[in-house]
């Protein structure tokens, strides 16, 4: 196994990967080296679904970033614009005008950080570096999904 | 997150092991019919005088009795630490703040009281805006992390910044 399968393997049994299962805040639907398929919960919204699904891809992990594209489960094909959160910030990190809606717009994924090299001192806090681990990636998105600017879908 | 032991007719159950000085904590297996001294023993390079706490408690656990017994079932969070308190420094902007809390207790609790009406009474729209920091850190300190885990045995005490979050906005 190489060890970039090896990390991930580990980190989805890490204590910090399952704090958040135990937790509610996402869980792991199916892994199929290099890709993972998660759903992350969100904050209750009017005609909004509980959680959105992120087919997650993992190469080189940790050393280079994964890179998440929201995902339509039942369909299993991208997550089309009318079913995306919606808001300033999550709306935004969900774009679909960008890289053909296929990666997050957001410092912790990395075909957003390998075409923003300054993320990596301008968002210290949200950019991914080899430290950083799963339960981070999905902890930001977390974090957006259960954002007061969250607005749904 | 606590589950009766009775619940889980597995042999064994995990437990969520948060150490002293390590801010993130270990999930270990253990036999269910163990003792809290068989928790102790999974625990590399702790000192000798190290006990445990369940979560948010204060009062460290008889070594002898059964994990049943103490009150840990599957995916239970204790401390493990030889610190009986840990001297807490949260500073922000004016003179810092400093107050005692559990090795077991939670950031959850420190960021409660610094921010509120005995601390630096940020007002209530400003509370979700802020965040706990181990200055010079590059991230927010989740509010589950434990005080115990921050601070080492050997000095009993821990500085943390009262910072307003950032929020990336693309």
């Amino acid at each position: 196994m190489a060890p970039d399968e090896r990390t991930v393997r580990a980190d989805l049994r890490s204590a910090r990967f399952q704090l958040g299962v135990d937790g509610g805040r996402w869980r792991l639907l199916s892994f199929d080296w290099p890709v993972g398929l998660f759903a992350v919960a969100a904050a209750e919204r009017a005609g909004s679904p509980v959680e959105y699904a992120l087919r997650v891809d993992f190469s080189g992990y940790p050393q280079r970033a994964p890179t998440a594209t929201p995902w339509d489960v039942d369909c299993n094909e991208l997550l089309s614009a009318d079913k995306r959160p919606k808001g300033y910030r999550v709306g935004r990190v969900f774009r679909c005008n960008w890289n053909g809606g296929q990666a997050l717009y957001a410092p912790w994924d990395r075909v957003a950080l390998e075409g923003h090299p300054n993320w990596a001192n301008d968002h210290m806090v949200y950019a991914w570096h080899p430290q950083r681990d799963i339960a981070f990636f999905l902890g930001c998105v977390y974090e957006l999904l259960n954002d007061d600017d969250y607005t749904g879908v | 997150m606590t589950t009766s032991t009775a619940t889980n007719p597995d042999p064994t159950i995990e437990i969520y092991l948060h150490i002293a000085g390590r801010e993130d904590p270990q999930l270990v297996e253990v036999a269910s019919d163990g003792s809290v001294a068989d928790l102790l023993a999974l625990a590399d390079a702790v000192d000798a005088d190290a006990k445990l706490r369940l979560q948010d408690t204060t009062d460290a656990l008889d070594m002898e009795s059964s994990l049943a017994e103490a009150g840990i079932g599957h995916r239970c969070h204790v401390h493990l630490g030889s610190c009986d308190s840990v001297k807490v420094q949260v500073r922000y902007h004016t003179k810092p703040i400093v107050r005692e809390f559990s090795p077991g207790a939670r950031i959850r609790a420190v960021f409660a009281w610094a921010a509120g009406p005995k601390g630096f009474e940020l007002a209530e729209t400003q509370i979700p805006k802020h965040g706990l920091m181990v200055p010079r850190s590059d991230h927010i300190l989740d509010p589950d992390v434990h005080v115990g885990s921050l601070a080492s045995d050997a000095r009993c005490a821990v500085v943390l910044d009262l910072v307003p979050k950032e929020r990336f906005e693309g």
